[in-house]
């Protein structure tokens, strides 16, 4: 039968190779779509996942709400009605047991590594200009556990400022606005103190401009000094060993203290809910394009199947049953299928290779490589193997069905 | 040897039977026409000796084994080794050539190679020597209709069914047809049944059967 089933798709060259070409297109729709949009998410979580620890533990700001300090200020009173209710920060947030979380995070055997950090807004001064920024306070030994920024620096070294004696780490965006260099001295104040000299010892890029433009990197002593808030600790980085539990990890710490804990997608959600969206339009898009090839397989079987029913009626009478039958219709689709999605994987894989070397801007994301960032995963060339397997068997089985249905005596009594 | 007991036949949409109890013996070697009016019921009652449509009531016997008693795949056994067709159109498949749609039976149980010399010989004899890669539509309406003899007969079977296998043909095509079919009943002894309406053809036929209104009204 398959011998027949060739023939018929040979017999009408042309409907056959629009319909190869309808499957080839749905093809590589997905792979290029998925490639590209893939490419940029996996450059995406790589840049998350190099700059940043996988799990923030962060102190609650503790907001003053209108009645917090009713009972401290009048202990006595039902009710409290203030003119100017209170509000701002009860106190600067901090961690309320960092210990406690030491011993934790020291035990936990999904943990690689953390790092206690203390940040803090300042203001910095050079000359007549000022900026002002976030210094991270962090322990330069445990904090390249944790993230990447080492590999980043474009002068010195990050463990420079180690030990403490007012050094700093800025930024390479946040140097130029300041019109400083490594090796000067700037004057740091956190606003409300006096400013306290701090030497420039190196500086670093990661090719995210917020990070590039707005941090700098000091010891967490020198950060606590400038603050006036000895041994506080308001952030612990976590590094984990499988990045795909840390919100499970994340949503399990969180209910032990009142910290807020937060992993690195949990942080980046906006990011992810975008994926999912990006994922229904690839989706949908594909569907669309596999629709229209899988109506033309049927339509085009349909109307074989009604041209050719004197032909089943004698192959029935041959002796044929009615499996042969579904099968010779069958067969053709799943040809169509398979020859229309390999083509289109091996097509879109040129593609994609074609346009990973295409010179590719920076984008929000800063830096970026250089060229256009496409995926390669064997998972999307999977999917749409699979996908247009599925839409031209499900095309032809529909026809090859009927067609198996009919009996030779009642095509043979319709036709005379 | 096929045995028809008290064949009856009635559609659903007819009042009336088609067919009402029909006895007819047809014995090994037999060649024999189904003649009658156009309506009689011929066709009706040669597709239900032929296995491809049931009756309503009663039996059809192919050496004393009811067709009833076959189940679906040794049903299609039997039609595909012991049960050759012609039709009144030829019903080739338009994408093979002569030769391919002479083997086309034998695909079924993978005997194309061992019965190509059967094939091109059949060919032969019915004249079609020179045009065994020629299409169906490179063939006019007699040499068609020679090839589904030849395609009927490749499985060397015991029987074959003809429904007016001369009906869409001229004068010399019929003629060179029953002259054809005459040859194999008598030189491979194929019981052959097959229904006409034209009394010239019915007469190359060892046997007639007459057939009005449905029932068997002369035997010859
Ligand atoms: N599927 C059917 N439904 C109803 N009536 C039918 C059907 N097939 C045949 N008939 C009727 O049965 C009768 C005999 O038909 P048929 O065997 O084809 O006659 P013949 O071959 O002798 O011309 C006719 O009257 C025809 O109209
Ligand atoms: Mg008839």
């Amino acid at each position: 039968m398959l011998f027949l089933s060739l023939r018929h798709l040979i017999a009408r060259k042309r409907q056959t190779l629009l319909t190869l070409l309808g499957i080839m297109l749905g093809t590589v729709a997905f792979v290029v779509i998925s490639g590209m949009m893939l490419g940029f998410r996996e450059y995406l979580i790589t840049q998350l996942l190099d700059n940043d620890a996988h799990i923030h533990i962060s102190a609650r700001e503790d907001i003053l709400e209108t009645h917090s300090l009713d009972s401290a200020f009048y202990p006595k009173a039902l009710y409290v009605h203030w003119i100017i209710p209170p509000s701002g920060n009860k106190n600067s947030p901090r961690i309320q047991n960092p210990t406690g979380w030491y011993k934790l995070l020291q035990h936990d055997p999904r943990v690689i590594a953390f790092s206690p950090q203390f940040t803090t807004q300042i203001i910095i001064a050079k000359g007549g200009s000022t900026v002002s920024s976030r210094l991270i306070g962090v322990d330069a030994i445990s904090q390249s556990k944790v993230t990447r920024l080492a590999q980043y620096m474009t002068q010195g070294k990050f463990t420079d400022i180690s030990g403490g004696g007012n050094r700093l780490l800025v930024g390479d965006e946040l140097l130029k606005k300041l019109g400083a260099r490594v090796g000067d001295t700037v004057m740091v104040s956190n606003g409300t103190q006096a400013p306290i000299p701090f030497k420039v010892s190196g500086s670093f890029s990661v090719g995210m401009k917020s990070i590039d433009e707005g941090s700098v990197y000091g010891d967490i002593h020198d950060a606590q000094t400038i603050n006036n808030t000895p041994s506080q600790v308001n952030e612990i980085a976590v590094k984990v060993v499988d990045v795909y539990h840390a919100a499970e990890m994340a949503t399990q710490w969180s209910k032990l203290s009142q910290e807020l804990v937060q992993s690195w997608d949990q942080l980046n959600a906006n990011f992810f809910s975008v994926f999912k969206i990006q994922d229904a339009i690839r989706y949908m898009m594909t569907g669309s394009i596999l629709m229209v090839a899988g109506f033309s397989i049927y339509n085009i079987l349909n109307m074989v199947i009604s041209q050719k029913r004197r032909e089943i009626a004698i192959l029935r009478s041959m002796g044929y049953e009615q499996n042969d039958i579904v099968f010779l219709f069958l067969v053709q689709g799943i040809i169509l299928g398979l020859l229309g999605g390999s083509l289109g994987l091996v097509i879109g894989l040129f593609a994609c290779q074609g346009l990973s070397h295409l010179p590719f801007a920076a984008g929000p994301m800063g830096k970026g490589t250089g060229t256009m960032m496409v995926s390669f995963n064997p998972h999307i060339y999977i999917t749409a193997g699979v996908l247009s397997l599925i839409a031209s068997v499900i095309a032809s089985w529909l026809p090859a069905r009927y067609a198996g249905k009919m009996t030779p005596i009642d095509i043979i009594r319709a036709e005379s | 040897m096929i045995e028809v007991r008290k064949v009856y036949k009635r559609f659903e949409t007819t009042e009336s039977p088609v067919l009402q109890d029909i006895d007819a013996t047809i014995q090994k070697g037999e060649f024999v026409a189904l003649l009658g009016k156009s309506g009689s019921g011929k066709s009706t009652l040669m597709y239900i000796m032929s296995t491809l449509d049931t009756p309503t009531s009663g039996q059809v016997l192919f050496n004393k084994i009811p067709v009833q008693s076959m189940n679906l795949p040794s049903l299609h056994q039997f039609r595909n080794t012991h049960i050759g067709f012609v039709f009144q159109f030829h019903y080739l498949l338009p994408e093979l050539s002569s030769l391919e749609n002479v083997l086309m039976p034998t695909r079924k149980t993978k005997q194309e190679r061992t019965r190509k010399e059967l094939a091109i010989n059949l060919l032969k004899e019915v004249g079609l020597g020179e045009k065994l890669h020629r299409l169906p539509r490179q063939l006019s309406g007699g040499e068609q209709q020679r090839v589904a003899i030849a395609r009927a007969l490749i499985m060397e079977p015991t029987y074959l069914f003809a429904d007016e296998p001369t009906g869409n043909l001229d004068t010399a095509n019929g003629d060179i047809v029953m002259n054809l079919l005459n040859r194999f009943n008598k030189e491979n002894g194929t019981t052959i049944v097959m229904v006409t309406h034209d009394p010239d053809f019915a007469r190359l036929a060892g046997r007639q059967i007459y057939l009005t209104d449905g029932k068997v009204s002369q035997s010859t």
